[in-house]
């Protein structure tokens, strides 16, 4: 079996390794598969570890490739899928009791553009029931029991792509797919010390994944680095006419091009005022990681998220959309069946929203869209911290895990992932720092709709001068 | 106040809200209220006035009746929309065994 020194690399090097036939991607899918089964279930990482397919997969690319037939970064490179994207011969569990036993037949838009990429399906990873999309109050709340987080099993890895998180993070797989409506991917990202994207709406294929939200949800990568997202994004990355909101490929293909150095100073804007309730640590982290990255040429200067409802605007379009995502789940009864007290009612509450109101909150979207979309105009990315808290402990009471409180104190909440997911812009996060108890710390950047090369940019710029993204937990 | 309705920190929602609140929990119970516990009614009562003051944010600020909804109506002719393949659940969960 490969050792950690080849099953943390990222995706650059170990394609390279594959495509000059120094590493065998059936013993390294092996690798993956033999630590899956190993470590998988004790941090409850996985819904269905994939192995026939996988193995089915690598000797395949192995056959190819030793034939000349060498498809591109992604091939032999074995992943994992959230269990929200159908893959056909498997169960596709919504990570929710009520759909434990549901199939597709036929691949996800993604998974059929990792397919033709090479790529290798290892498993498909535990997620929040529904994401989250009815509401959850504690990391309980999933069908295959709260996901623990590598570095310290006694804490959580955050949702609702969790299980996401703690396969790239305990290298389990090598990269895994993540869906983000609100903060899905960013969070866990953050939380697992991993690299994380959320890309701009409508730049990534949703068919054929369960919806929460139509206008807020996206599909992203979660790897080792900032470089590999951007790898990632562009296999799966494009126009798909199957999904409503895909955009034309003019926008919606990604050309990634690893570009160095940039054209002009990166500008960067500081966001003073996120997370104001946060730990000291979290923000002087981001501090520290933007000093790297004034030392790498970029511009830095402060900035405030400007004044607005975006909190309330982003949190009401899921829970209406959702609620009619949802509404067979809700009004036959079976959402009795989740894990989570708040999943169990939410969806009755939702079904009162009116629709006035839903249309007063879309348009009241337009203008801030517009409001955000203007700080682009003085900058490239914004920073903040990746996550508001370094860690949530397995065991916090109901009501106090939730990582988006539904009763949060108004007036006092800028959060950036609630105004980027709201205005469908891209963003990433990477590791950027630890703090004393050894929890990774992340920096996110967000940038303006479509610019996501510019949020690679920053987030590569910085990894280049530093190796957080290197480190890893110690799991076996 | 029922201490359950606020959440620390919080203002108390005006009247008009607060009447809204009563109103859809009514309109709530008498639909689903056989299949909620008493604990259930509780967070069901945090849940919507939460909602509530969540609307309440959104319902003052002024929009022209030339603002439109960020909704989007896409002009795609029909045969091609009709490919879209929905993911469903094998048996519909409404239907009974």
């Amino acid at each position: 079996m490969l050792g950690e020194n080849v099953l943390y690399l990222p995706i650059r090097e170990l394609g390279a390794h594959i495509r000059t036939r120094k590493i065998s991607p059936v013993e390294l899918t092996e690798s993956y598969l033999d630590r899956s089964k190993r470590l998988g279930p004790k941090l409850n990482a996985y819904v269905t570890v994939t192995e026939d397919l996988a193995l089915q997969q690598a000797r395949m690319a192995e056959k190819e490739i030793a034939a000349g037939h060498y498809r591109g970064p992604l091939h032999g490179i074995p992943y994992a899928a959230k269990d929200l994207l159908a893959v056909k011969g498997y169960p596709t569990t919504w990570g929710a009791r009520p759909y434990a036993e549901q199939h597709f037949d036929y691949d996800a838009t993604v998974i059929e553009r990792l397919n033709d990429a090479g790529a290798i399906l290892i498993g498909k990873a535990a997620m929040i029931e529904l994401a989250g999309g009815l509401g959850y109050e504690n990391a309980n709340a999933s069908l295959t029991g709260p996901c623990k987080n590598p570095w310290n099993t006694d804490y959580w890895t955050c949702g609702s792509s969790s299980g996401s998180g703690a396969i790239v993070a305990a290298g389990l797989a090598n990269f895994a797919l993540g869906s983000d409506t609100r903060g899905s991917i960013i969070c866990p990202s953050t939380l697992c010390g991993i690299s994380g994207m959320r890309p701009s709406f409508g730049r990534v294929s949703r068919y054929g994944v369960m919806a929460i939200a139509w206008s807020m949800d996206k599909i992203g990568p979660m790897a080792r680095t900032a470089d590999c997202c951007g790898l990632i994004l562009s296999v799966i990355a494009g126009h798909d006419r199957k999904d409503h909101d895909s955009l034309p490929a003019a926008f919606s293909s990604f050309r990634y091009r690893k570009k160095e150095p940039p054209s002009r100073p990166l500008r960067i804007g500081r966001l003073t005022n996120v997370f104001p309730n946060a730990d000291a640590s979290l923000h002087s982290a981001v501090d520290d990681a933007l000093k790297v990255l004034e030392k790498a040429g970029a511009k830095v200067s402060d900035v405030q998220l400007p004044e607005g409802p975006f909190e309330e605007a982003a949190e009401l379009v899921i829970l209406i959309e959702a609620a009619s995502a949802f509404s067979e789940l809700v009004r036959s009864g079976r959402c009795a069946e989740l894990e989570d007290p708040l999943g169990k009612i939410n969806g009755y509450a939702s079904l009162e929203f009116s629709a006035p109101d839903f249309l007063q909150i879309e348009r009241v979207r337009v203008f801030l869209q517009k409001k955000i979309d203007a700080l682009f105009d003085q900058f490239d990315v914004l920073a903040a911290p990746g996550e508001d808290t370094a860690a949530i402990p397995l065991k916090t009471p109901p009501g106090h895990a939730e990582r988006r409180p539904r009763n949060r104190q108004k007036g006092n909440s800028m959060q950036p992932d609630a105004i980027s997911s709201l205005c469908g812009l891209p963003a990433v996060t990477v590791p950027c720092a630890f703090n004393k108890d050894n929890f990774p710390l992340g920096i996110q950047f967000m940038a303006r709709a479509l610019n996501d090369d510019q949020v690679i940019a920053a987030a590569r710029l910085f990894q280049k001068h530093t190796d957080w993204h290197t480190k890893h937990p110690s799991v076996a | 106040m029922d201490s359950v309705l606020q959440t620390q920190g919080e203002p108390e929602l005006s009247g008009q809200a607060q009447a809204e609140v009563e109103a859809k929990l009514q309109h709530i119970f008498a639909k689903y209220g056989d299949r909620l516990s008493d604990d259930q009614k509780k967070l069901m009562r945090r849940t919507v006035t939460s909602h509530v003051r969540m609307l309440e944010a959104i319902r003052p600020i002024p929009v022209a009746n030339g603002d439109a909804p960020a909704t989007v109506l896409e002009l795609v002719p029909l045969p091609r929309r009709s490919q879209k393949k929905t993911p469903r659940v094998k048996k519909s969960l409404g239907e009974k065994e």
